[in-house]
């Protein structure tokens, strides 16, 4: 690999420039220090130079002002201070400079002193010399100062030359030296640029190669790799980077080219980083200089991408390498999401078995998986119970726990010839869900069962239920069905006979519906007309219609209208009556009006006939009971008249007649009375046919009474026997009671056996109408039955019915004053209250009558 | 006419019944003025004549021409100076109805005609011997017909 030769190769030659440049740094600092030595030693003899110059030039003022002095009192006399001022002051910088300047040296310092005492002995002297006047020995003492002076001077020069010497040598030394020095570092310098200068070019070229080799990489890399440039603010912090580089990957991202990135700054181009915290980590990797890798979800122009991002600092930057990671990131999320479901799914699962073993415990049906157990050539022959559950206890006996794991037909040998084994192969074999139903002989009783089996895997699910009763019931439900149509078609056949159709309206809905016989009574066939209330009323008499649409609105307003009649047309264009009754069924249909319309016009028609009839019998009625009462009155009157006559006769003239005469006129007298009898009881008879409303509680102890009162004297002419019970008291019309009883005494008297004593015995009992025979309408729970018997002739039992007829005699006029028509009224009053008569006799013996009358 | 006698009136169509009532009247040994009218008509212009003399009791039969007893006793009744006078209903009905009508209608008494001669003296003697005031003031249904 190159990369790693060149870092090889670069980590030797950086030890061996930094060597060279060591050595170079040494060199030079010699060579910096030769020449700082040699400058020393110029500036020493320069500064030697110039404190002998100044020396000069101090003792020079001083010179300067000694010749001043004796200038001034040569040309004036006397010293005028004022001109001694400048050079004094010259004198007095000089010195000073010359102090500075000789600060290193002590031994000049000391010189200089003496100088100084001797400047100020000096100056002191010269001060005195303004006022004296003789000025000749004074310029000795002058002249004194003046050569110590000079003495100083000397030796301050002798001191500096002294100097100047040593340092000039010790230059001369140093001047030699140094060019020597820095034609030998010269040539070295060269030496070392050029093994550099080799060597870089062959760096250089392994750079390029190595460039290349990365720029590939680079551009064919999937990873965004980029460079930044870090910006800083004043205070050395880190607040933008710049795009140095970036791969062609990024287009992958931001479907931008890279060239529209180079040289920007992130908070341009992509401000989102400052959003997401890269820029944080950035900055962080570029001042911790440590590189660092983190996620980011990068959103750029709505597109979300998941970014892993490597930090890498570089020296002047960082370089970053992201990996658009969205794919595994959603592939993460989804992981996440499935792993989740997962466990839900787990959990649903857990819980399902648990329901799954809640409900194989608890329902009826018997459920089985089984596992085919299949010979070599592929072939089922049995099925493993792999699970039972324990449904199977209830028909079998078998425990389910102990069950599990056996074979089928191994436990069931029988099975193999039933259809369920068959049809359990054919559902492992067509794959399908098979619906069957079979049933089975257990214990001599029939079981009918239905299977529903589904393969699973390599075997299948049964479940198996008992339908024994769902099967009777539907057998029972077709028997029933068959019945009910049975008796719908009795129904409708009624229906017909009975001129009878049905309806019903569902008010809220306004459905109409009827049966067959609901048109047929008019002559349509059920579908001949459109089965609706309107059509219907076309069919009815316009008379009628008003009070039938009045009809239908209250049966809609929920009303149940009363029962009405009314006419129709038939098909064949004849009139009909009609009756409709209905109500409202309670309950559950209440809403729901169930109406009957019956075919009335033979009812109607026959009432009609009837009421002319009754007319007519009226009408009739009236004229008999007219000529009845006109003609027993009318005849009554000439009867009465004949009698009056003969009344007269036998009373005053009888004994004229001859004896056939008086015979004869005895007959005639006995024939007058029995004629009006006769008009009598018929007018009695006829009054009878009033209807007679003023029914009152009658006392049958007083009826009694007073018919016997009645009677008293026949009763005790003939020596009657009387027994009476205790009697009822019933509802009824007292004097036809009385008549009743008048009657019955009256013929037990005329029928009395001569022979015998008479008797009569009335008594009552209440009595239940079941025990009454049929031959007469019992309207009544209980009647009373008064029993009339005598004693007398009696008669053929034969006759008993025939006794009522009206003129209906058993017995010869001539010993029997009967006319035939007292019992006929007898049994017309019984009927008149509801009640029956009858009688009982036995000829020679006596009879017997017995009345029931409504208790 | 004698003047203690007591009058009586029969009002009746049948000439043989008041040839028989004149009889049976003369043969009871009670003294009596009666005169006979053959119809109500008669009757009632007689007693709303002048020269009436009314009556101690007016025997009035039911079925006559020109106008019925029944007329004839509203008429009496209603008629001021008649209304007291004593009526008894001499009929051969013996039918409910005749018998009820003519007591509301104020008759005193009601008397079948009798088959027999001697019932119909009985029966007028009964009657013309009869207490009219305790007669009328305890009169009822059943002693208003006149039983034999």
């Amino acid at each position: 690999m190159p990369v790693k030769k060149l870092a090889k190769a670069s980590k030797f030659f950086i030890v061996t420039l930094l060597l060279a440049l060591s050595l170079l740094l040494f060199i030079s600092y010699k060579g910096y220090h030769q020449v700082n030595q040699l400058k020393t030693a110029a500036n020493l003899v320069s500064h030697t130079l110039k404190v002998e110059n100044e020396i000069n030039n101090l003792f020079s003022h001083y010179a300067d002002i000694e010749s001043t002095i004796y200038k001034s009192f040569l040309e004036q006399g006397r010293l005028n201070p004022k001109l001694l001022e400048a050079p004094k002051l010259k004198a007095k910088k000089s010195f000073n400079l010359l102090n500075q300047l000789t600060q290193d040296n002590p031994l000049q310092q000391k010189n200089l002193k003496q100088v100084r005492n001797h400047q100020k002995a000096l100056y002191k002297y010269i001060d005195t010399l303004s006022t004296a006047n003789d000025y000749k020995d004074k310029f000795t003492i002058l002249a004194i100062h003046t050569s110590a002076l000079e003495d100083l001077k000397t030796e301050l020069l002798n001191e500096e030359n002294e100097l100047l010497m040593l340092r000039q040598k010790n230059y001369l030394s140093f001047g030699f030296f140094t060019p020597l020095m820095l034609l030998s570092l010269s040539i070295f310098f060269f030496i070392v640029f050029i093994l550099s200068f080799w060597y870089f070019n062959r760096q250089r070229k392994a750079t390029q190669r190595t460039n290349t080799f990365l720029e590939g990489i680079l551009f064919n890399s999937a990873d965004i790799i980029s460079f930044f440039t870090p910006v800083y603010n004043a205070h050395h912090d880190i607040i933008d980077f710049t795009f140095k580089f970036t791969n062609k990957s990024i287009e992958n991202v931001l479907g931008e080219p890279p060239e529209i990135f180079k040289n920007k700054r992130i908070s341009e181009v992509l401000p989102v980083n400052f959003e997401n915290g890269v820029f944080d980590e950035m900055a962080l990797a570029a001042k911790e200089q440590e590189p660092r890798e983190f996620k980011t979800l990068f959103t750029y122009k709505g597109k979300n991408t998941w970014l892993r991002t490597k930090v890498m600092p570089l020296k002047d930057g960082v370089l970053t390498s992201s990996i658009d990671v969205t794919l595994q990131e959603k592939n993460k999320v989804e992981q996440k999401k499935l792993t989740k479901r997962l466990e839900k799914q787990n959990l649903e699962l857990l819980d399902n078995r648990a329901f799954l073993g809640n409900i194989f415990k608890s329902v009826s049906e018997i459920i089985i998986n089984l596992e085919c157990i299949r010979k070599n050539d592929g072939r089922i022959i049995d099925f493993k119970i792999l699970f039972i559950n324990d449904a199977i206890t209830r028909l079998t006996g078998h425990i389910a726990s102990e069950i599990i794991g056996k074979h089928l037909a191994a436990l069931y040998p029988s099975i193999r010839e039933k259809a369920v084994f068959s049809q359990l192969i054919a559902c492992v074999k067509d794959e399908e869900l098979i619906d069957f139903e079979d049933h089975y002989d257990i214990d001599g009783k029939l079981y009918y069962f239905k299977f529903t089996a589904t393969k699973l895997n390599d075997g299948v699910t049964v479940t198996t239920r008992e339908i024994t009763q769902e099967k009777l019931r539907a057998l029972e439900l077709a028997n029933l069905n068959l019945e009910l149509e049975i008796q719908n078609s009795i129904f409708n056949e009624a229906e017909t006979l009975a001129k009878v159709g049905s309806y019903h309206i569902e008010t809220e809905s306004g459905n109409f519906n009827c049966s067959n016989n609901f048109f047929n009574m008019l002559g349509y066939a059920p579908l001949d007309a459109e089965q609706t209330i309107d059509t219907y009323k076309t069919l009815i008499h316009p008379e009628d219609i008003t009070s039938y649409a009045l009809h239908i609105k209250d049966i809609f307003n929920g009303d149940s209208p009363e029962p009405f009649i009314y006419r129709a047309k038939t098909r064949k264009g004849q009139t009909k009556y009609l009756k409709t009754s209905g109500h409202f069924e309670a309950g559950l249909m209440k809403n729901v009006f169930i109406g009957v319309v019956q075919d009335v016009t033979e009812e109607i028609m026959a009432e009609q006939k009837l009421r002319y009839k009754n007319l007519d019998l009226e009408h009739s009625n009236a004229e008999l009971e007219s000529f009845n009462r006109v003609a027993s009155h009318d005849l009554q009157e000439p009867m009465r008249k004949i009698q009056l006559f003969i009344s007269r006769i036998s009373d005053a003239e009888v004994e004229t007649l001859s004896e056939h005469g008086q015979m004869y006129f005895g007959k005639i007298r006995t024939a007058a009375n029995r004629m009006q009898n006769l008009i009598k009881y018929l007018l009695s008879y006829a009054r009878l046919n009033k209807t007679e409303n003023d029914f009152t509680q009658v006392d049958i102890n007083t009826v009694i009474r007073t018919v016997i009162a009645d009677y008293e004297e026949s009763i005790s002419e003939h020596d009657i026997n009387l027994d009476i019970g205790k009697m009822p008291t019933v509802t009824g019309i007292t004097f036809q009671l009385e008549q009743l009883f008048a009657n019955l005494i009256s013929n037990s008297i005329k029928y009395r056996r001569e022979d015998v004593v008479s008797k009569i015995a009335i008594s009552s009992e209440r009595i239940s109408r079941a025990k009454l025979d049929d031959s007469f309408v019992k309207k009544h729970n209980t009647y009373v039955r008064i029993s009339f018997s005598d004693n007398g002739i009696g008669f053929d039992n034969a006759h008993a019915k025939k006794i009522f007829d009206m003129f209906e005699r058993l017995h010869q006029r001539q010993n029997y004053s009967g006319t035939g028509i007292g019992l006929a009224i007898c049994k017309k009053i019984v009927l008149n209250h509801n009640g029956h008569i009858k009688a009982e006799g036995k000829k020679g013996q006596g009879s017997t009558f017995y009345i029931y009358l409504p208790a | 006419m004698k003047l203690n006698n007591i009058n009586i009136i029969l009002a009746d169509d049948d000439p043989d019944d008041r040839m028989l009532f004149n009889d049976a009247i003369n043969d009871i040994a009670i003294a009596t003025n009666l005169s006979m009218y053959p119809n109500g008509q008669e009757l009632m212009d007689y007693l709303l004549s002048d020269d009436v003399i009314l009556p101690e009791i007016i025997f009035l039969d039911l079925n006559m021409p020109i106008k019925d007893g029944m007329e004839c006793l509203k008429e009496i009744r209603k008629t001021k100076g008649l209304e007291h006078l004593c009526v008894a209903i001499y009929s051969t009905s013996s039918s409910e109805e005749d018998i009820e009508n003519t007591f509301v209608n104020g008759a005193n008494i009601y008397i079948n005609k009798p088959n027999s001669y001697k019932k119909l003296k009985v029966a007028l003697k009964r009657v013309l011997q009869m207490n009219w005031q305790y007669h009328t003031s305890s009169l009822n249904m059943n002693n208003f017909l006149l039983r034999l």
